[in-house]
């Protein structure tokens, strides 16, 4: 299923850490010396959820490049795409609900296999469940008879 | 290691621990088979009954036509939707639903120009309610009212079987042929009814003698790192014990256990933002209460997919004397707080207009 040539999949900025609104830059080729056949390329800026409840994923941002005899896909060559960030959902890393967001290639091999590479990154500043939201639970205590 | 086929494998919700070719040509298999019994009835219903009888066989044919084509259409749409599901990655798939949806886009104009972001529920539910004190009245959670309608629903079935049972046995009691074990076996049912009717009159009372609960608040939707003002009003005829209003954050998850579907809940934050003890609410006389309340600055916004949820909630709760303890819960919506600052809010909507 993953198996597949070496990906190289990048983004143009120094740290993980993107604002909303911001551009989110990048490149991605596979390292090879020699011509590598690949049917379909699909590249996705994606949010899934991850914890306790089911997988939750929606693409925000899709290319699809397909070889064809007219524009051979050359996957040596660096291939960039740009995205501007939305303002929702945050990344979040809560106790039982996680909101991550990734950059995601897959490549389709002539044989039916499929390599996926994934490259994650965090959109905003929220803090994870544990430290930053805290039950601060005062009144009960004082409140109870 | 290469795939071998198992004959038991664990599921754990859509995850599985085997391979996934087994159980997509079973799903293939039982769609071809539902199509393939759809069309056979369709022929046999067509072709044996309707062109070979003529006018003498009836109505029913063509009633009985609807479940062939049942078949035949839901083994279609299963099929092409498994194939869908094979030729198409997940990506693709959800970057076509976005497109047809319209639901991914970065934000766009909501109703009467509210803003309307991706995964965040939108806030008209609340906005569309203008407050006595405050800008914004809360609708209250709806959970509450179907607590009452459940148990309204549950008393009035229970009591109408059993009281078909009961009339039964009186009525043979009455004849002078008593069926004791029959008679002997209803108590239990009789004092479960019973017992439903209690607590469907404790909770019709509750909510009668606990009166109304009004909460305001200032802004709408509410965002982190930024304080505003509530109100909460009281009515009824009650001696309070303790009486609280809170701002609690919580995780919902929706995941499948089996053939189950579970929810599971975690609260993250929790803040006391107004809490007074023993007095009296006359009915005469509202308790009414002023309160400052924050959202954390690094705090998760309101978020809402399929399975998963983080839900912001303004509870109000306390006890009476005699009545125990109640809560109500109000539902607010904290957005992200750049999501609210205005040039990039019309940024992100001249964006979104281009891309329409």
């Amino acid at each position: 299923m993953t198996t597949g040539p070496p990906i190289r999949l990048k983004l143009d900025a120094a740290s993980a850490n993107y604002q909303p609104g911001e551009r989110l830059t990048g490149r991605f080729l596979v390292e090879s010396t020699s011509p590598v056949s690949v049917r379909a390329a699909e590249l996705s800026v994606l949010w899934y959820t991850a914890g306790k409840g089911e997988e939750d994923m929606a693409v925000h941002h899709f290319e699809r490049l397909v070889d064809d005899a007219a524009m051979p896909l050359d996957l040596r060559v660096p291939h960039r795409f740009a995205t501007v960030l939305p303002a929702s959902p945050l990344s979040y890393d809560g106790r039982i609900v996680k909101v991550c967001w990734c950059v995601r290639l897959r490549l389709f091999m002539p044989q039916g296999q499929e390599a996926v590479s994934e490259l994650p990154f965090r959109l905003g500043e929220v803090a994870t469940a544990d430290d930053g939201q805290h039950e601060e639970s005062t009144g009960p205590a004082a409140a109870h008879d | 290691m290469p795939s071998r086929l198992r004959l038991f494998v664990k599921k754990r919700g859509t995850r599985r621990t085997g391979a996934r070719w087994p159980g997509m040509l079973g799903e293939a298999v039982l769609f071809l088979g539902l199509i393939a019994i759809g069309a056979y009835g369709l022929y046999w219903l067509i072709g044996g009954v309707l062109l070979a009888e003529g006018s003498r066989h009836g109505w029913w044919p063509w009633l009985a036509i609807v479940i062939p084509i049942a078949l035949v259409g839901y083994g279609l749409m299963g099929l092409v939707l498994l194939l869908w599901q094979n030729v198409a990655s997940s990506e693709r798939r959800a970057a076509v639903v976005q497109k047809a949806t319209e639901w991914e886009l970065p934000v766009g104009p909501g109703k009467a120009g509210r803003i309307s972001l991706p995964a965040v529920p939108p806030v008209d539910a609340v906005m569309d309610s203008p407050g006595v004190r405050l800008a914004y009245r809360l609708p209250i959670d709806a959970a509450s009212g179907w607590v009452s309608f459940t148990m309204a629903a549950v008393c009035l079935v229970w009591n109408s079987l059993v009281a078909i049972f009961v009339y039964r046995v009186i009525q043979q009691h009455i004849e002078g042929r008593p069926n004791w074990l029959l008679t002997w076996l209803m108590v239990p049912f009789v004092l479960a009814g019973v017992w439903t009717l209690v607590a469907l009159a404790r909770q019709l009372a509750l909510e009668i003698v606990i009166g109304t609960t009004r909460v305001e608040v200032s802004h709408h939707p509410l965002y982190p790192g930024g304080t505003f003002q509530g109100f909460v009003s009281q009515t009824g005829r009650l001696h309070v014990r303790w009486f609280q209003v809170q701002l609690v954050c919580e995780e919902q998850a929706v995941y499948q256990q089996g053939t189950d579907t579970r929810r599971a809940t975690s609260r993250v934050y929790r803040a006391t933002l107004f809490s007074q003890r023993k007095f009296d609410i006359r009915p005469q006389q509202a308790f009414d209460a002023d309160f400052t309340f924050s959202v954390p600055a690094s705090a998760m916004h309101s978020f809402v997919s399929g399975h998963n949820g983080v839900i912001w909630t303004l509870v109000v709760r306390g006890r009476m004397a005699r009545w125990g303890e109640f809560e109500r819960r109000f539902p607010v919506y904290v957005y992200p707080a750049r999501s609210l600052d205005t040039p990039l809010r019309e940024s992100f909507i001249a964006r979104a207009g281009k891309t329409l």
